[in-house]
């Protein structure tokens, strides 16, 4: 079914709206709560909570791209899932590392939370992504947006995991640069 | 700023970076089309900008930019530099003037004397001498030292009706003249000039070109020069005779659809001209693995031979000869009518082709080999620029895409559609058949898990082996990436009689791996060959695969030649030789690359 068509059964307020979306996006929206969480059962709940929440935002929303919407809302579900199971668990996992690599852009003090501020950094970042090639982009957002490891990045890039680890390590540099001159740091 | 703020904040960026990168995860490289925002056509234009003025100065000798910009240099003495390059070319380069119709030769082929034409004017009284309507064209050309005087010469071959000779060019005190050679006089063309001829019934044998005074002679030659490289031919495209429907993009592809690919079949492509933005109508152009938009007007599409790879290559037709020099070079310091010159002299063209398995650094080394004249840099994405030429690579997963662009000195026009063409470029998404026939099932790279015993240590070890994959005409294999040698790049090898592909590892050259090409299509004789190659030295058997393997007479070495069949065209014969103390060792890597060995 067309994106269109299944936002008119969201509008129509048609449960169907909900099993069409799962059917075409459910296996989308699990791969990025996986990727997260690293763990089954709380990436399909993290699914399900996407689909609730999506129940309730359209209407009024009628998003577009819908499937960027339903990834950046179980992105978000997950990440915050993440954060409050971490106290429980040790060790890796992408999302650990992700955060560990990212920590090379950023100051560690501040805080995003005026809504200005972080309006201003988000406009700076697109630009920044604005200015790389797409295959950067693609997997500096492979790697970052989709927490997904070097090795899957290699795997359907074509690249070695080698260039994928040094490409992302010089896009690191240049985010960080980029930022610090932005003083967004 | 902390990082997971950071990492939040990503959550949040546009939907259409997410999509793109969700196309990328499964493998579709670009799923939008979008048209060109104005962001994209000012990098376009910028890039244009700059590289003009990089290509002009450079092209004129001026090769610190900043420094020379800075002086504000004239255009006159731009111009009056540009006159004085000219001049050298006209020694250098005449090969490509007379391709263009720029310079006349003199030939006494067709008259008592000897008369003054263009190649588009010997074709015509070719064709009148013929008695055929229709005249000849220049198909390809070649450029060598026929004569062995150090110059090179330029050998035109012609199409047409009718059985057409080979014109033979060559500078003699700064005059041009043209010979005309026939199949039998002249055939089996090879790199360093020697061709194969004819002097009547039963006599034919190999020969080159003697100078003399006026022209040149034949010159037997003792020898067989059979298996010397041939002579590397590239394709002409003959610019006056472009027709409109010619221009048209055509290709093969019919099974792939703009749908399946997710673009549209027709899209504006945006450039700049001295500062407005321009667009033109373009078609989307399918070829093997790839499509781009070219324009519907003015471009014609050839598939030629470029130095031994297939490629797609479109001309801008939209250039003309008809105020330039015939026999001599431009007097003028005008500006513009040296920039028209220079625009005949460098074609706008964008060639495209693909190069598999080649690890980024060896396929740069290849452009530049196969573009001795380019003096090129390369820039911090790996892009090559030159005077004249920006030469850009596109990995896919199983080689690389090379995009050649090449444009006038000073033509900022060219290089702005160009670069929109080049803009458009795409591969194709992954699972479409027939994708790249004969390559799709074999990784750029992968790694072979091999065994090896530690002697010291008295156990044995499990060790991965990085290869890349090595594919040339005829078959592919996977080489290890490190510690391997590959012995023909310092001159042809022979093995048994045939030219060899033979790879060595560095620490120890008694282990190697070969390939050669054998003339015969009967295994027997392929298993006698390789029987009386190893001579008496080694104790051969015929094996199981129904190849001949065994120990050298001293026990020392093994050697082991299989053999493979392709299309009824010859059988390759793929050779391992070790010592026998490396055989829980360093024979993995022959292992790997004899294994791996694939004729397609």
């Amino acid at each position: 079914m067309e994106d269109e068509q299944i936002l008119d059964l969201y509008f129509s307020r048609s449960e169907q709206a909900i099993g069409e979306t799962a059917a075409k996006y459910g296996h989308y929206c699990h791969s990025i709560a996986f990727h997260v969480l690293e763990n089954q059962e709380d990436a399909e709940e993290c699914v399900s909570d996407t689909w609730y929440s999506t129940w309730n935002a359209i209407p009024p929303k009628r998003p577009a791209p819908f499937s960027a919407f339903l990834g950046r809302i179980t992105r978000n579900l997950s990440i915050d899932r993440w954060r409050r199971t971490r106290a429980f668990k040790r060790g890796g996992g992408q999302m650990t590392l992700a955060l560990e690599e990212l920590a090379e852009c950023v100051s560690g003090t501040g805080s995003l939370e005026n809504d200005i501020i972080r309006r201003e950094t988000l406009a700076a970042v697109e630009r920044f992504l604005g200015q790389l090639s797409v295959a950067e982009r693609n997997v500096f957002l492979c790697r970052y947006w989709y927490l997904e490891s070097t090795q899957e990045i290699a795997e359907h890039s074509g690249f070695s995991q080698t260039k994928i680890r040094t490409m992302l390590h010089r896009l690191r540099g240049r985010l960080d640069t980029y930022l610090e001159k932005e003083g967004l740091r | 700023m902390t990082e997971m703020e950071l990492l939040k904040l990503l959550g949040d960026i546009q939907g259409s970076y997410i999509q793109q990168a969700d196309a990328f995860r499964e493998g579709r490289l670009r799923i939008v089309k979008k048209k060109r925002p104005v962001v994209t056509a000012l990098k376009i234009l910028s890039t244009a900008a700059m590289l003009a003025v990089i290509l002009g100065a450079g092209y004129l000798g001026m090769r610190d930019l900043a420094s020379k910009a800075a002086r504000e240099t004239t255009g006159e003495t731009m111009a009056l530099q540009a006159a004085a390059t000219d001049e050298e070319n006209a020694e250098t380069d005449w090969q490509r003037m007379v391709l263009r119709d720029g310079i006349r030769f003199y030939n006494g082929d067709f008259a008592n004397s000897y008369n003054s034409y263009t190649v588009s004017e010997f074709c015509g009284v070719l064709a009148k001498w013929m008695g055929t309507e229709e005249a000849p064209k220049p198909a390809r050309y070649t450029k060598l030292d026929m004569d062995g005087d150090g110059l090179e010469e330029l050998v035109v071959e012609l199409e047409g009706t009718g059985d057409l000779p080979r014109l033979v060019l060559g500078s003699f005190d700064g005059q041009i003249k043209g010979e005309i050679y026939y199949e039998r006089q002249m055939s089996h063309l090879k790199a360093d000039g020697v061709f194969y001829a004819s002097g009547g019934i039963g006599n034919r044998f190999w020969a080159r070109l003697q100078r003399s005074a006026d022209g040149w002679t034949v010159e037997n030659l003792e020898g067989d020069y059979t298996d010397e490289p041939d002579a590397v031919w590239t394709q002409w495209v003959s610019l006056g005779t472009v027709t409109e429907s010619d221009a048209t993009s055509q290709n093969d592809n019919e099974k792939v659809t703009p749908e399946l690919l997710m673009r549209e079949a027709s899209d504006d492509l945006a450039f700049w001209v001295d500062g407005a933005e321009f667009a033109v109508s373009a078609d989307l152009f399918i070829g093997d693995g790839y499509s781009l938009y070219i324009p519907k007007e003015g471009w014609v599409h050839e598939v030629i031979d470029y130095h031994g790879t297939t490629a797609d290559r479109w001309v801008c037709a939209d250039q003309t000869l008809e105020e330039f020099g015939l026999n001599s070079m431009l007097d003028t310091t005008n500006r513009e009518a040296l920039r028209k010159f220079y625009d005949q002299q460098y074609p706008t063209r964008l060639t495209v082709l693909f190069r598999p398995g080649m690890d980024d650094q060896a396929l740069r080394d290849w452009v530049m080999e196969a573009n001795p004249d380019w003096d090129m840099t390369q820039n911090a994405r790996g892009a090559l620029f030159a005077n004249g030429a920006t030469v850009e690579f596109f990995r896919t997963e199983t080689g690389v895409f090379v995009c050649i662009m090449e444009t006038p000195t000073f033509g900022t026009e060219g290089l702005g559609i160009l670069g929109a063409m080049y803009g458009s470029f795409s591969g194709w998404p992954r699972g479409i058949s027939g994708y790249l026939t004969g390559v799709s099932d074999r990784d750029a790279e992968t790694t072979f898990m091999m065994n090896r015993y530690i002697e010291a240590e008295q156990r044995w070890e499990e060790y991965p082996v990085d290869c890349r994959l090595y594919r040339t005409y005829g078959y592919s294999t996977y080489i290890p990436k490190e510690g391997v040698v590959f012995r023909n790049a310092d001159g042809e090898v022979r093995y048994g009689g045939y030219a060899a592909s033979i790879w060595m590892l560095e620490k120890n050259v008694n282990v190697w791996f070969a390939v050669v090409k054998l003339d015969t299509t009967n295994f027997s004789e392929a298993i006698q060959w390789g029987l009386s190659t190893a001579g008496s030295d080694y104790n051969l058997y015929e094996d199981k695969s129904g190849g001949v393997s065994g120990d050298s007479v001293d026990g020392t070495q093994f050697l082991s030649i299989s053999f493979q069949e392709k299309d009824f065209n010859g059988i390759y014969a793929v050779i391992r030789n070790y010592p026998n103390a490396e055989t829980d060792n360093l024979s993995a890597y022959v292992k790997i690359m004899a294994d791996q060995f694939q004729a397609e």
